[in-house]
């Protein structure tokens, strides 16, 4: 009898002493045998369902092709030039438009995984109130539309139609720098760096005179430009956080924690909680302050470090919770005390005890300029 | 006539060559149903490997004439041949993305497809599946069938000419068998398996 044969008839022979007889008397001499197929029966009772569940099911994702847009590719009337920028959230390119001006935009294409209707159908709820910004410190949103358009060739009965659309945006093209990186690469002095904050604040106080939000505020979307030889901040991106924002679930906490984490330094507490529903203007004011912070000091309240290291959920716990650091570096001893009295009251805890200062915009700029 | 039928047919009337013929097209087919049913879903979507394998089914053998299981059995060993091949392939380049390997482009495939197992318990039961091949054919042959192309035992054996009970036994034989290698030989077994499979 062979090994599977044996294994099968004990299987029919339901009392224990019985089935052992049976497997001694097929296996006769033969002990490696035995031991093989004593062994299997006991595989067999620890084996439950194993492999029982029918076919696994198959989770597939369309491959995500890390760049399929290159320079020279058009997009609706954008010829692209070169890339400029890449961040969690997209692609940015320098491209042509063509009509129905000729002029350099930027354009940004937002990574494949979102479902563009949407992001779209949120843009174009916001279109009007955008169309309204007009800011010497806010890179305007000129356009927005999905990748592929009408374009491309119809897709054929033989070709599978190409992957769906992705939405893109098209902005204002600004040639710069991340304002912290200018700062530092120009040895700004404390008050040099004031100086460029204040119309930071401005550029986001008109956007929330006009019910825009940004809820991404951070240092990559504050660009500082050369223009006639002075440096000019240019707040970018504005509408396109909110667009393309995915509720912060456990999902994407978990999914994606280690590319939201950039963004999550300068989140406000509340945009940290899990349900967004206290989102105002507010927690821009609280990125600024972020940002103010990390222009006098080098540094985030939180170290990055130590948040990439916690987890999302002691992150979001340190964010909502702990009380950052008071500025303590050399940048922010030598700026004044009314300073970091700002930045404290802009990071305050703003549930539930403290309600932060809220619309504190023009009063803030008004103390910095003292 | 379709191509799979014709050898289908070439197959009833014993040619012994054209077994080898219909692997490639139904792989083929299955990759190609699997891109053009996720062009349409959102990314993160799960397919039942057993719907696939029998829309591929439908798609490619003229049901009209081709009547006998027997046939039929044939397709189905070649879709669950070529279903754990699409679904170790993916495994395995899963399991070299994420140790950092190559981050160059993915060549034709348009889509990637993972059972939400990790890649290593799919790519461990395929070579446990391999050395069962080597010692039972016949065994290795009805998970194949059984897991890959989810047929049913009823359907499986009738494929495999047995009864249902035989094949009830050749089971849990065989996937005694293969737990038994995965798990390594003093049994002690590296996680709970059950556990997983529940949760799959």
């Amino acid at each position: 009898m062979t090994e599977r044969e044996i294994f099968i008839a004990a299987l029919q022979i339901d009392n224990p002493a019985d089935r052992l007889a049976h497997v001694r008397q097929a296996c006769g001499a033969n002990d490696d045998l035995r031991q093989r197929v004593e062994h299997l029966l006991k595989t067999y009772e620890q084996a439950g369902s194993y492999l029982e569940a029918p076919t696994p099911e198959i989770a597939a994702t369309i491959a995500q092709p890390d760049i399929i847009e290159q320079p020279g590719t058009i997009i609706g009337p954008y010829k692209l030039l070169q890339q400029i920028g890449e961040g969690g959230m997209g692609t940015v390119f320098m491209a042509d438009q063509t009509h129905p001006v000729q002029r350099k935009v930027a354009l940004k294409i937002i990574k494949p995984g979102m479902d563009s209707r949407q992001v779209i159908a949120r843009f174009e709820a916001e279109r009007q109130a955008l169309a309204l910004m007009d800011h010497p410190n806010i890179a305007k949103v000129l356009d927005a539309g999905t990748t592929g358009d009408p374009s491309g060739p119809p897709p054929s009965a033989l070709r599978p139609p190409p992957s769906p659309g992705r939405p893109y945006f098209v902005m204002e093209l600004v040639k710069g720098i991340p304002i912290t990186k200018y700062c530092d690469d120009n040895h700004l002095t404390p008050r040099e760096r004031l100086e460029l904050f204040i119309p930071v604040c401005h550029a986001v106080q008109h956007a929330h005179q006009k019910g825009i939000i940004h809820r991404d505020i951070k240092p990559s979307n504050v660009l500082v430009a050369l223009y006639d030889g002075r440096p000019v901040p240019k707040v970018i991106d504005f509408g396109v956080a909110k667009a393309t924002s995915q509720k912060l679930t456990e999902r994407t906490m978990f999914t994606q924690f280690g590319q939201i984490v950039g963004t999550l330094e300068y989140m406000s507490p509340e945009q940290a909680d899990l349900n967004q529903l206290d989102i105002d203007t507010r927690s821009d004011i609280y990125s600024l302050g972020v940002l103010l912070y990390e222009l006098l000091t080098g540094t985030t309240p939180f170290d990055s470090e130590t948040l990439r290291k916690a987890g999302p959920d002691e992150m979001r716990r340190i964010i909502r919770e702990d009380e950052p650091p008071r500025p303590q570096s050399a940048h922010a001893l030598s700026a004044q005390r009314e300073t970091k009295n700002i930045t404290a009251q802009r990071l305050g805890r703003h549930k539930p005890v403290q309600p932060r200062r809220s619309s504190t915009t023009p009063q803030s700029s008004a103390v910095l300029r003292t | 006539m379709s191509e799979v039928t014709r050898i289908l047919t070439a197959i009833e009337h014993g040619d012994p060559h054209a077994a080898s013929q219909l692997l490639p097209l139904v792989y083929d087919e299955l990759r190609k149903l699997a891109a053009q049913k996720l062009v349409h879903e959102n990314p993160g979507q799960t397919l039942q490997a057993t719907a696939l394998v029998h829309d591929a089914y439908i798609r490619l053998v003229d049901t009209e004439k081709v009547q006998h299981w027997n046939s039929r059995g044939h397709f189905f060993a070649a879709a669950a041949e070529a279903m754990r091949r699409i679904l170790v392939e993916n495994a395995r380049r899963k399991r070299r993305l994420r140790r950092g390997g190559d981050r160059a482009r993915i060549d034709i495939d348009e889509i990637e497809i993972a059972a939400p197992e990790r890649p290593d318990d799919l790519i461990a039961l395929d070579e446990a599946l391999e050395l069962l091949t080597g010692a039972d054919p016949q065994a290795a042959e009805l998970v194949k069938l059984r897991y890959f192309a989810g047929l049913t035992i009823e359907q499986a054996a009738e494929s495999l000419g047995i009864s249902p009970r035989t094949a009830n036994f050749l089971w849990q034989y065989a996937r005694t068998w293969l737990l038994d290698k995965i798990q390594g030989p003093d049994g002690t077994g590296v996680r709970d398996v059950n556990k997983k499979s529940e949760n799959s």
